[in-house]
């Protein structure tokens, strides 16, 4: 096989890794770390993508739209763990925001309709010597690793990311030392639902939506977040490139055969190692 | 004799809930000869039955066993598919099709319960939920079988809507009477008993990897009968209504609501939701489809939070139960 068609394929692969890193992040934050089983991830990651569409359409300037989106998230998402979602019982948490993903599929469906809304674009895409890279991919590849690279940072270095991971190790004992551990809670939730908009943003440049998008979404993230260990935020960042790689060798060669084969690669982890590649946190 | 010892051994509660119980089912019986409904009154009855039976058969793996499975819709879907496709090629008839369609489904129960049974959680929910998102996206894909988008219809001669509706009568009796049996029976406390506690379970020494196991089939052989029914009733079947989330979605908001881990449940759940939605559909139609959905979301969220044990706790006021 060609290298340089090799190479392409491979640098596709790796920038959808970047993408799909953002969009497995967040939900293994929230899963693992915070305990939060958030069924309705997916259909919240599509309302951002339908928010996208409708400033786009505005011609409102991308600053002014990430000024709506981002507060809106944070507060909904501090809304939802503050009086909705603060059960541990992780069956009732799935209930719960089940009942979310519905209402926001429903709302969704009758404010825009079935059809299926894109932004339009053309991806642009450059080649380096004989390899095809996509611009606007490796653009969003590297937004994703600087915006994912300063949440960690910011999780390891400043005190209040200490706080928040005091809280995911030893929530009783944080309390103990005097961390407001329901509001920190809702703090960390709610930025993680900041990332998740900045996913939204990231996914409308690629594909189109529709109300049925979040289910696909939600497998896919869940798959990467347990391929890299649930709560291990560093090894989702792994499985998501690795994902991505698998995911563009697929489509090339076996368009079609796509989702099945990623699932049974899925039932094959789950039974030989359901803590994933990299181990739990 | 036996009948009445039975009745006087239950709880007050019990007969409360027998009493309801045996009233719907005799009114359900006797509903057609009353002319009381039309061609669209059968058509909302059956509907309702379909939908317990279908709620019913989730609750056995998730209000008593504590499995929540968000793909029930792919059990539906391959028995309706399995029976479409053989009738379309011409290979088999409606009730051939139809049992080959069960089979296939509970293999793949086995399957799914095998590689799952000992997952929990949102691990078996999404699993699930993946499950049947690949056999819609199957069906849209291979059209040249399924008839992509447009689905398959099948059409069979010669059966009317009452003897539909007696049919799906039957089979809800019959699921009702497993559950029943299931209900009082060793396994079923076992299947509690993994809901209440895995660890412990399994410290105790129930095998819970293969009860769960058992218990998807069961859970799975009553799903893909109530696919069948509703593909030979409906006449249509398209990748988007049986194999979608929101079907699965559906089940699992009508088994809270009437309230998980009861027999009662699923049938109370099937009445107070689906005859409203069925309503508001035959009156508003069109872009106000979308208004039971939104209901169902707030519905759901304002249950759980208020009512966990859903409306069959109206059945019980009598006995308080610990767990509310």
């Amino acid at each position: 096989m060609d290298l340089y068609l090799f190479l392409s394929i491979l640098s596709a692969g790796l920038c959808m890794g970047g993408v799909y890193a953002m969009l497995a992040v967040p939900f293994n934050f929230q899963l693992g770390q915070l305990k939060v089983t958030n069924f309705a991830y997916g259909n919240l990651l599509m309302m951002a993508m339908y928010v996208v569409f409708v400033c786009h359409d505005g011609h409102v300037p991308v600053w002014g739209m990430f000024c709506i989106l981002l507060p809106c998230y944070f507060a909904l998402g501090w809304f939802l763990r503050r009086y909705i979602v603060f059960t541990t019982d992780e069956n009732i948490q799935i209930l719960l925001t089940m009942g979310l993903t519905i209402l926001i599929e429903n709302l969704v469906q009758m404010v825009w309709g079935s059809f299926p809304r894109s932004l339009g674009g053309i991806e642009e895409g450059m080649m380096l010597g004989d390899v095809y890279v996509s611009l606007t991919r490796f653009k969003l590849l590297c937004a994703s690793m600087v915006i994912l690279g300063l949440g960690y940072l910011f999780l390891q270095k400043s005190w209040y990311g200490r706080c928040i991971r005091a809280l995911v190790q030893q929530p009783a004992m944080a309390a103990v030392m005097g961390i407001n551990t329901r509001a920190v809670a809702c703090m960390a939730f709610g930025a993680s639902f900041c990332y998740l908009a900045f996913t939204g943003y990231s996914l409308m440049q690629l594909y189109s939506v529709e109300p049925h998008t979040g289910h696909s979404f939600l497998s896919l993230c869940f798959l990467i977040a347990v391929l890299g260990g649930i709560g291990n935020l560093i090894g989702t960042v792994y499985s998501a490139f690795i994902i991505g790689v698998i995911s563009a060798f697929i489509s090339f060669y076996v368009p079609g055969y796509h989702d099945p084969i990623i699932f049974l690669f899925f039932i094959a982890m789950l039974l030989f190692k359901p803590s994933g590649l990299f181990g739990e946190a | 004799m036996v009948f009445q010892s039975v009745i006087h051994s239950m709880k007050l509660r019990d007969r409360r809930l027998t009493a309801f119980f045996g009233t719907t089912l005799v009114v359900l019986a006797v509903l057609p000869f009353t002319g009381l409904l039309g061609n669209w009154g059968t058509h909302i009855a059956i509907l309702v039955m379909l939908y317990a039976v279908l709620a019913g058969a989730w609750n056995l793996l998730g209000g008593y066993t504590g499995q929540f499975s968000v793909g029930h819709a792919a059990f539906f879907g391959i028995a309706g598919y399995t029976m479409g496709i053989l009738m379309a090629q011409g290979m088999a008839g409606p009730v051939v099709g139809a049992a080959l369609g069960v089979v296939l489904a509970v293999a793949l129960a086995f399957l799914v319960g095998f590689c799952t049974m000992r997952l929990r959680g949102i691990f078996f929910a999404l699993t699930t939920m993946a499950l049947a998102e690949i056999l819609r996206k199957i069906a849209l894909y291979q059209d040249n079988l399924t008839g992509g988008t447009l689905g398959l219809s099948l059409v069979i001669p010669g059966v009317s809507k009452n003897e539909y509706y007696y049919i799906i009568l039957a089979l809800l009796i019959c699921m009702f009477a497993v559950l029943i049996v299931f209900e009082r029976s060793r396994f079923g406390l076992y299947c509690i008993a993994i809901r209440e506690n895995d660890d412990a379970a399994l410290a105790t020494g129930v095998n819970t990897a293969r009860i769960k196991l058992y218990a998807t089939l069961i859970s799975a052989f009553f799903t893909s009968l109530a696919g069948a029914f509703y593909a030979a009733y409906i006449g249509v079947i398209e990748p988007d209504v049986v194999f979608s989330t929101n079907l699965s979605i559906k089940i699992i908001i009508l088994a809270i609501i009437g309230g998980t881990g009861s027999l009662v449940g699923p049938l109370l759940g099937a009445l107070v939701v689906v005859i409203p939605e069925e309503l508001i559909r035959g009156f508003l139609g069109g872009t106000y489809a979308g208004v039971s959905g939104i209901a169902y979301g707030l519905i759901l969220v304002v249950t759980i939070l208020l009512k966990p044990s859903g409306l069959r706790s109206l059945l019980t006021f009598a006995i308080p139960h610990k767990r509310d």
